[in-house]
């Protein structure tokens, strides 16, 4: 028992200190993520596009820094246009929403180097459902105390402004790893089959572990595995702002400083609460057309 | 001394020691996440300092929020960021871990203030992201030699800058959330004074010794000048002999 308040106060000094040092190295699988200050802008908005890194759809906004950006570009219908911005800015990209409709924002970061402690790899491969690289690691006799990684972040949302149509959908940007929605979901809802295709390098990746994230309720992940056609399709249960992420990692080449490569793929939208919500819009945009 | 008295003072120094070496072996990651837009700036001035946090508010206010198991809050105006985060004052400070010479210090937010967007596109609510700064303070307890700094509630990399308020530019350090910052020497200390941090009777005996140390270093010239006078003295007490030295110094 601890009863000379010196000494309680040295032993608490030294716990916290302790704490300090085992908690710090918190790096380990951070989600990265484009947030619109609004999915649904209205036409001729001016929007900022804040580029997020955290956890939980919970984050910290990065800001623009041009060295690190391979592309940022937003495209409606078929035109392709870069997404600009102040440097060093936060949002990092701005948009002025010319037309309604369906709009594809698309970004890939250029590679970041991390090196990791063998434990914490582990963990985030587990987290990640990254199973092949943990299967190469288990083949081998002895394996490094440091894991040296590149990582990309090849991140999408989908916007939309004013009124769309449902065969207004998302489509391959042709960014390393990339997911791509099946349905619009500005005409889709809750509780509706929501399918989704994971790319590599243009080609179907399957078995590839895809994680859906309401902002609402981060802890009720929806977790799935890209079939031989790298699809996955989840029920989402709710409206609100969705994350859907995957991870892909490879071994690097040789001759790289590094002993693998990841890529980060993540779309973002809004999703309306209910199939009334999305029956109404869709009258709408069919009574316009008419 | 006993046993027993000595003991708390020498585990105190083995674990130091333990710790310090734990610090320097810890193996930190090489490099980091994405640079962020949180920055911090600690400044000693003499017996108090500050630490200013400046972050994106809307992104704090979600934190604070998931961390208390609130629903996530909406967009806020601007004032009501600041009036917000005032309201969690207490929560936002178990995020921050204050350290002088290792020992936690409880430093109070004294202000929460907009940070002014440069930008020309300011007026527009849609395209600028709301900043505050948050000032929090507390006393430099006396005699301590170190300062260190930690903050969880982030999830890239931020800049933190330590500094002396009459000094030039201070440090510049890069951390993770959750990563203490390396210690900060604050400079000598004075020895023996009174204050919160009490020194052990070990500390004492040592700084006595080095006192004893220092003054007999100071008075070493003087005492051998003070000999060569009285060996001088006590030789011309004996007659003078004629002849070479040598010879004088076989008397």
């Amino acid at each position: 028992m601890i009863s000379n308040p010196t000494r309680l106060m040295r032993l608490r000094g030294l716990l916290t200190a302790m704490l300090l040092v085992a908690g710090g190295s918190t790096l380990g699988a951070h989600d990265f993520w484009i947030e619109p200050r609004a999915f649904q802008p209205k036409p001729g908005a001016l929007l900022g596009l804040h580029l997020m890194v955290g956890e939980r759809l919970l984050g910290d906004p990065i800001p623009r820094d041009t060295a690190g950006i391979e592309r940022f570009v937003v495209t409606h219908g078929s035109q392709e246009q870069p997404v600009p911005g102040r440097e060093g800015g936060d949002p990092a990209g701005v948009l002025r929403v010319d037309d309604a409709g369906l709009l594809i924002v698309g970004y890939h970061s250029r590679p970041h180097s991390i090196e990791l402690t063998a434990d914490k790899f582990d963990k985030y491969l587990g987290e990640e459902g990254l199973d092949a690289v943990q299967a190469i690691l288990a083949r081998m006799k002895k394996r490094p105390t440091v894991a040296r990684e590149q990582f990309s972040r090849c991140a999408k949302s989908l916007l939309s402004s004013g009124d769309t149509s449902a065969a207004q959908r998302d489509r391959a940007l042709g960014l390393p790893l990339e997911l791509i929605a099946e349905r619009n979901p500005y005409t889709s809802a809750a509780q509706q089959d929501f399918p989704v295709t994971l790319l590599y390098r243009g080609t179907p990746l399957r078995d590839a572990l895809v994680i859906a994230i309401n902002r609402d309720d981060p802890e009720g992940r929806l977790r799935s595995r890209t079939d031989r056609d790298g699809r996955v399709s989840f029920r989402l249960p709710r409206g609100g702002v969705w994350l859907i992420k995957a991870v892909h990692m490879i071994p690097a080449e040789a001759g790289h400083d590094v002993d693998w490569e990841s890529f980060w793929a993540s779309l973002t939208f809004e999703l309306r609460n209910t199939r009334e919500a999305a029956g109404f819009a869709a009258r709408i945009f069919r009574s316009a057309e008419s | 001394m006993t046993t027993a008295a000595r003991a708390p003072g020498l585990r105190l120094g083995v674990s130091t020691l333990v710790m310090m070496a734990t610090l320097a072996t810890w193996p930190w990651e090489a490099a980091a996440h994405e640079v962020g837009t949180t920055a911090v700036t600690a400044t000693m001035d003499g017996r108090r300092y500050a630490v200013q946090v400046t972050l994106d508010a809307a992104a704090l206010v979600a934190k604070l929020d998931a961390a208390a198991g609130r629903p996530r809050s909406g967009p806020l105006a601007p004032e009501e960021y600041r009036r917000t985060l005032e309201r969690r004052a207490n929560e936002f400070l178990q995020h921050v871990t204050v350290l002088f010479d290792e020992r936690p210090s409880a430093p109070a937010l004294e202000s929460v203030t907009e940070v002014a967007t440069a930008s020309a596109d300011a007026m527009d609510d849609w395209l600028t992201a709301p900043r505050v700064c948050v000032r929090l303070t507390g006393d430099v307890p006396r005699g301590v030699r170190t300062f260190r700094w930690s903050y969880d509630l982030t999830f890239a990399s931020y800049a933190f800058i330590v500094k002396r308020a009459a000094g030039p530019v201070g440090r510049v350090e890069w951390l993770e959330g959750g990563q203490p910052s390396s210690p900060f020497e604050l400079g000598t200390p004075t020895l023996l004074s009174a204050g919160s941090v009490r020194p052990g009777r070990a500390a004492l005996w040592s700084a006595v010794l080095i006192m004893a140390l220092a003054i007999g270093l100071r008075m070493l010239p003087h005492i051998q000048i003070r000999l060569r006078s009285v060996v001088r003295r006590c030789q011309s007490r004996v007659p003078a002999a004629p002849g070479p030295l040598s010879s004088r110094s076989r008397v």
